[in-house]
């Protein structure tokens, strides 16, 4: 079978630990680490209402995250589009108040980017609001797969991304079997491929799901 | 709370069971970040994860950034005054950085915490500097002449690295209540104190007090603190 660089096979995803309660002074928080690529996230809230949006997101990532990481990444378009993608996702989600005078701000910052970080930020999240205690009408994963030197791969790291032939990042309400973000980058792929990533990455957001659900569960267990 | 940590502070007992002279254990963490030249991660009282990278450039020189992913009203502020008190104290030997006549490296900082930026921190914040700078590899450049322009050129030597001796201070924090002091102060004893100091010690000794900076103080103090570190 054939191996990638890492030693992985070509459907294997990269280790997946999770951290949950590491600042005491916000309501939710984790550090989610999947391979290399790290990412942190803090929960404030529910909250009174301070500004229109339900969920108000701040992503970012440190200066350190990759080799062409910007400073100043809250100017950046591609931050901004992908910052309201996560909040239109997740205000699907949460259950708040029937009023709607409850917010909650979300801050998420990628500190190391070794690939599939988008992913990684969509499941930081997931397990933040969790740790959190907001109620939610699914639990969202997110995972990330790709056509790479002819194959079809799961989880790519940074150096298989760049050279990519296709990079599919979905994220998937698992309880409503429901594709909820899709974003394909890609030079040329058949219809075919396209099909294949597509179910290919189904299949790896119900591992994701099981992997996560088993881990916070026992997180969660331990802390009682 | 205040008071409490004061009266404790007399007695020789601190809020963490701690003595006046103890300091805590830190867990770091070298190596920890792939995009950078050196990097740690320094795991206490908040996590702080410091970057360096090099660049060429026509003078040396290092640059410190703090940033956190909690952001405040007086987030810049604290970031700006603590970015400079840290230059002044990391007096560091730039002659070593030259790599010809023409360029020399440059050290750009990135601290990124995951609490609020504030003064309470400078201690745990130059720790997190000091081990990354530890950890920092300096890579081997190869510089010839081009025989037609006269121009420096420069070329990268994978996996070969040049050792520089950076020298670096050791920065701490000292408080102060009536005579006692004490050391590693953590974010309530850090407000709690009557007095604090910082102290760079390398291969020369500098002791300022904190929101003072510019202002002689007690020498009998002086002569406490260094005595006490």
């Amino acid at each position: 079978m054939r191996r990638r660089n890492d030693g992985r096979s070509l459907n294997q995803l990269r280790n997946i630990k999770i951290k949950t309660g590491i600042d005491l002074t916000v309501d939710g928080s984790c550090i989610y680490n999947q391979g290399l690529t790290e990412v942190i996230c803090f929960i404030r809230g529910p909250r009174a209402r301070t500004q229109n949006n339900l969920i108000v997101i701040d992503y970012s990532s440190s200066p350190f995250s990759n080799i062409d990481a910007k400073r100043n990444s809250s100017f950046d378009k591609e931050y901004s589009m992908f910052a309201e993608n996560l909040r239109e996702s997740f205000e699907n989600l949460v259950l708040l108040d029937e009023r709607g005078k409850s917010e909650i701000v979300v801050n998420v910052c990628v500190i190391q980017n070794d690939g599939s970080s988008k992913s990684a930020v969509f499941n930081a999240v997931t397990i933040a609001l969790l740790d959190a205690g907001v109620r939610m009408r699914d639990f969202l994963v997110s995972v990330n797969v790709g056509l790479y030197q002819g194959d079809i791969i799961v989880d790519m790291t940074n150096e298989e991304q760049r050279d990519a032939q296709g990079d599919l990042t979905i994220s998937y309400q698992q309880r409503q079997c429901k594709i909820d973000y899709y974003e394909l980058k890609t030079l040329k792929l058949n219809s075919n491929e396209v099909l294949w990533l597509s179910e290919l990455a189904q299949q790896k957001a119900e591992e994701v799901y099981k992997i996560l659900r088993n881990d916070i569960l026992s997180i969660k267990r331990n802390e009682l | 709370m205040k008071k409490f940590i004061q009266e404790g502070i007399l007695v020789n007992v601190r809020s963490d069971g701690r003595v006046n002279k103890e300091i805590r254990q830190k867990k770091s963490t070298h190596g920890y970040l792939l995009y950078t030249n050196g990097s740690c991660k320094v795991e206490c009282e908040t996590i702080i994860y410091t970057g360096i990278t090099l660049e060429l450039q026509n003078q040396p020189k290092f640059s410190i950034k703090i940033q956190s992913i909690k952001k405040s009203q007086t987030d810049k502020q604290k970031a700006l005054y603590l970015e400079t008190l840290l230059q002044q104290l990391y007096d560091l030997d730039m002659k070593n950085l030259w790599i010809s006549e023409k360029k020399a490296f440059v050290l750009n900082i990135d601290v990124f915490m995951l609490a609020e930026i504030n003064e309470a921190y400078a201690e745990l914040i130059a720790f997190s500097i000091q081990n990354a700078i530890q950890d920092l590899k300096f890579p081997e450049i190869k510089v010839t002449q081009n025989l037609l322009t006269s121009d420096e050129e420069y070329e990268l030597q994978e996996n070969k690295f040049r050792k520089i001796d950076l020298k670096i201070p050791n920065i701490s924090v000292v408080g102060q209540v009536g005579l006692q002091l004490v050391k590693d102060l953590t974010f309530d004893e850090f407000f709690a104190v009557e007095k604090k100091y910082i102290i760079s010690k390398g291969e020369r000794l500098q002791v300022r007090q904190f929101e003072q900076i510019f202002e002689p103080f007690d020498s009998d103090d002086f002569l406490r603190v260094v005595q006490f570190i």
